[in-house]
């Protein structure tokens, strides 16, 4: 491509320029004129130097004298006898005088006479006397001869004077011709001067003038290399954009096209010479073959459309095959067009590939909660138009972090992995699977007749999920959890399905998990209550409404309360005493239970104090409590807060506690004993009671839960396990303490089942502080001092 | 010869060529009015040439016509050219005096006559010419044909009422 600017030269030099242009006409004309002058002066000049020259008019005149004095002499000769001078010689003389008279009338000799009538006179008379004399000749006696001598005497001194007069005329003319010339002289110097110093001129006007001329060619130059300059940085710039260029012009004809073009589409410099046609251009690219023909004819036939309406876009092609060109295209003024294009295939299967990702689990390859949404959105509006049943499920697999706990991270992925695979082989086509996050998936099924197809569909997947799973060598059985939620009824917008769906799932949990359920309005009422809840046990702690009861624990060895297990109580203003079994869970979700713990363990430590000092108090530890990091600093600031010896603190922890890391948790068990204070197991029996926990760390106390000792009288089962756990505890040198003990044939068969020490009504119902000290001094009687009524639920004794 | 032939061209008249070979003088039949003298070798009359009318005429007459100083206007001349009277006498100098009737003499060079096509002329605008007006002879050069001889040293060479001729 070449740009070409305008070579306006330097606007101050063209005025200059036209000004020498004039100068120098003016020079040549002066010259000419001054040549034309010349030339007349040289005439002149001619002319006067002519008359310098012409006929000497004195001479003129004194021959006149001269011939009338020889005619004089040759009258008076022939007048002599016998003289050899005849008639004939004085008619000669005569007429050689008479020649004279024609000579002073014509000629110069007339100018002379002209203003002198002293001078015509003498002529008249001159010219009168030889016409007198005629006659006399011709008579030629004597007498004739002396009147022709009187007659002639007479003009001597007339033509004497005449002839003076003729030489000073003579003078005069030449004293005029010299002073003429002398002026033409002058005025040729003058001229010559004139031309000199006009060829000076001339000559300054033309250094000038070449001065001019040889900016010019010097502005001329630099703006050549500029041009120059300009053009190498275009073709830089042109081919070293990134993307492919060609510029047509209104024929269509090639105006120009960069490198990129001829690489991209496999061109050869031969093909794409300026003023090739678009269409032969069109006809290589394509036998070229590095895009399809389709590709390239309906990107031609887009432009063309282009160019026919004169607009510009911005839009890109994809063949069918994958390949993608982005085509730029702009009108040029004047009809003609550029366009720049560009090959997107790997742009197009990056973005593809990252919209893939953006919708899609990379673990399992499902869709995701975006994609799972969109899809949602889609059927919902579709439901809008056409009516029918859609349906959510919300999955959740049961108590997974187990897996991962204890196989590792990358036997967790590849249950999950297997779940995807066997919930995606349940569900039909139309149906989607999505993985939302972690262990939670999501089913949406848009075409579901009716609830009775979802309840069927839902049981399949919890068979499918429910079989063992190979992961590497382990048997892994896991089961699921599943919400639905249904439309028409359960919700309009995919926020609200998806939240209802998860409700249903959270009560299939609560329910025993393993298990399906519909959404119930009943369930967002129960949510509603639960959020109240947690805002009132937000400021229950700041509003005294709280309150730490306890129940003693009789040591069955020394016969006498050895300690107290700390109680949480809620006095809620409106619900009036609040269930711990409804609370705590929540401050434990909700991370309430941190300050709430903190404040107990402070209570129950200054609490502790007002007692005897064989007197301990134990404080139960949420799983929630155990993870916090300030643990240990709460429980060091209770006891310094307090004054009270570690060893009187026991802390009671359940099995779930253990699930976690078993070296953090060991690491922080052994720190908490560190301390001075006991640790008791709690609930033992009633979660994943593995022998192996005692084995890794020394237990100070084991607490059988109140189901073993309840269902003891009853169940041989139970009581072979009471019996079992005691004697373990013994043998590994353990307190073991019975809780739930409510009759004194309970309290018989631990004691002889070989329990150190006894919890339940039998012995004392949680009290508020104010009445510990009443019971210190209890005494185990018979069976009619048990209490019959069932033990209000306590901390570590959750639903499981 | 082709000199000559020239300046008759430029006289406007075309003449007859006469063969170069000096013949005879015959005698004058009629009053003289030229006489030639000098170094020459043709002679009619005591080692001089005499010459009648007649006899210049018959040595072939030429013409011109020319503006002098001496008339208003052009003017045309008519006698025989110089170089063919030297012919004529077989002179064999390179200078001629003429003479003329009032004694006025003036030295022409002989190479004026081939070179100018001098003239010794006879008729002005075909009249003889008087001895009143500058005649029987005139010696005229043609003063336009060259502005070399429109000069005094020409004027003062063109001598009028010609009657002797000496060749040096």
């Amino acid at each position: 491509m070449r740009l070409l600017r305008g070579i306006g030269g330097r606007a101050e030099d063209r005025p200059a320029v036209r000004a020498v242009k004039l100068l120098l006409v003016a020079v040549a004309g002066f010259f000419i004129l001054a040549a034309v002058y010349t030339s007349s002066l040289i005439v002149e000049r001619q002319d006067a130097l002519r008359k310098v020259s012409r006929y000497n008019t004195a001479w003129l005149a004194s021959q006149a004298v001269v011939e009338l004095a020889k005619l004089q002499q040759r009258i008076a000769a022939y007048m002599v006898p016998g003289s050899d001078v005849d008639r004939d010689e004085v008619q000669l003389r005569l007429d050689i005088l008479a020649n004279r008279v024609g000579l002073l009338r014509g000629g110069e000799m007339a100018e002379l006479v002209a203003g002198n009538r002293e001078l015509c006179t003498v002529i008249d008379d001159f010219a009168a006397a030889v016409e007198k004399a005629q006659p006399l000749v011709d008579a030629g006696d004597p007498a004739a001869m002396r009147k022709l001598m009187d007659l002639l005497s007479p003009l001597e001194p007339k033509l004497a004077r005449l002839a003076a007069a003729a030489n000073v005329y003579g003078g005069d003319r030449v004293a005029e011709d010299q002073r003429h010339l002398s002026r033409l002289h002058w005025i040729f110097s003058g001229i010559l001067l004139a031309l000199a110093a006009c060829g000076l001129g001339l000559f300054a006007l033309l250094l000038w003038h070449n001065r001019l001329l040889q900016r010019t060619h010097r502005e001329l130059l630099v703006r050549t290399e500029e041009l120059h300059t300009q053009n190498a940085r275009f073709d830089a710039a042109l081919n070293n954009m990134s993307q492919a260029l060609c510029m047509v012009d209104a024929d269509q004809r090639l105006i120009v096209c960069n490198r990129q073009y001829m690489e991209l589409f496999g061109l050869l410099p031969g093909q794409v010479q300026p003023r090739t046609p678009m269409q032969e251009i069109l006809a290589a690219i394509v036998a070229a073959g590095r895009y399809p023909r389709e590709l390239a004819e309906v990107i031609h036939e887009e432009q063309q459309a282009l160019i026919r309406d004169q607009l510009p876009a911005n839009f890109f092609r994809e063949h069918s095959g994958g390949r993608a060109l982005a085509v730029s295209h702009q009108p040029m003024p004047g009809g003609g067009w550029v366009a720049t294009y560009e090959d997107i295939t790997e742009r197009r299967r990056a973005e593809a590939r990252i919209a893939y990702m953006a919708h899609h689990d990379a673990l399992t390859g499902l869709p995701n909660r975006l994609l799972f949404r969109e899809r949602m959105e889609q059927e919902l509006g579709r439901l809008d138009r056409q009516g029918g049943w859609l349906a959510v499920l919300c999955l959740d697999l049961d108590h997974f972090k187990n897996v991962n706990d204890t196989l590792g991270h990358p036997a967790g992925d590849m249950l999950l992995q297997a779940v995807a695979q066997r919930l995606r082989a349940c569900v039909r086509e139309p149906d989607t699977v999505a993985r939302l996050s972690g262990d939670e998936f999501a089913i949406l099924l848009p075409a579901c007749d009716q609830p009775g197809a979802v309840k069927t569909l839902a049981d399949r997947l919890l068979k499918a999920i429910s079989a063992p799973y190979d992961i590497e060598g382990h048997r892994v059985v896991v089961t699921a959890s599943i919400g639905a939620a249904l439309v028409p009824g359960d919700g309009d917008n995919a926020d609200e399905l998806l939240k209802n769906a998860d409700m249903a799932l959270y009560r299939a949990k609560t329910d025993g998990r393993a298990a399906f359920r519909f959404f119930e309005a009943e369930m967002h009422a129960r949510l509603q209550m639960r959020l109240a809840l947690e805002m009132d046990l937000r400021e229950a702690a700041e509003k005294g409404q709280l309150e730490v009861f306890y129940q003693p624990l009789f040591d069955l060895t020394l016969g006498r309360v050895s300690g107290f297990e700390a109680l949480l109580r809620w006095h809620h203003p409106e619900r009036g005493l609040v269930s711990p079994v409804q609370f705590i869970p929540l401050a434990e979700e909700t991370g309430l239970i941190l300050p709430i713990g903190e404040w107990v363990l402070r209570r129950a430590c200054a609490e502790a104090m007002r007692w005897p000092e064989h007197v301990k108090v134990a404080v139960n530890l949420s799983a929630r409590q155990f993870r916090s990091p300030n643990l240990i600093e709460a429980i060091s600031a209770a006891l310094a807060e307090s004054g009270m010896p570690a060893n009187r603190l026991e802390l009671e922890i359940t099995e779930s506690v253990l699930l976690q890391d078993d070296e953090a948790v060991l690491a922080l068990l052994h720190r908490l004993r560190g301390l001075g204070l006991r640790i008791a197991l709690d609930d033992f029996g009633t979660g994943y009671s593995s022998l192996s926990y005692l084995r890794t760390f020394p237990f100070d106390k084991i607490k059988i839960d109140q189901s073993f000792v309840r269902e003891m009288d009853a169940r041989p089962d139970c009581a072979a396990i009471v019996n079992a756990v005691a004697g373990l505890a013994v043998s590994l040198g353990m307190a073991v303490t019975a809780e739930g003990v409510e009759t004194a044939e309970q309290l018989q068969r631990l004691r002889e089942a070989g329990c150190t020490e006894v919890q339940g009504y039998l012995v004392g119902r949680p009290r508020p502080a104010a009445e510990t000290t009443g019971m210190l001094d209890a005494v185990i009687g018979p069976a009619g001092q048990a209490a019959g009524q069932r033990r209000a639920a306590l901390l570590g004794s959750l639903p499981r | 010869m082709g000199r000559f032939l020239t300046g008759a061209l430029i006289g406007g008249t075309a003449l007859a060529v006469r063969p170069a070979a000096a013949a005879p003088l015959p005698q004058p039949t009629e009053k003289p009015i030229l006489t030639v003298s000098g170094k020459i070798t043709n002679f009619n009359k005591d080692k001089t040439a005499q010459f009648d009318r007649p006899m210049l005429e018959a040595l072939g007459m030429s013409s011109f016509e020319t503006n002098t100083p001496w008339y208003n206007g052009p003017v045309r001349f008519e006698g025989v050219p110089m170089e063919r009277l030297m012919q004529a006498v077989g002179a064999t100098g390179d200078k001629v005096v003429a003479y003329a009737l009032n004694d006025y003499s003036t030295e022409l060079p002989r190479s004026d006559f081939a070179q100018y096509n001098v003239l010794l002329a006879l008729k002005r605008n075909g009249e003889y010419m008087p001895v009143r007006d500058k005649g029987p002879l005139f010696i005229v050069y043609p003063y336009d044909s060259n502005p070399e001889l429109r000069h005094q040293r020409f004027y003062s060479r063109s001598a009028w009422q010609v009657a002797r001729l000496v060749v040096q």
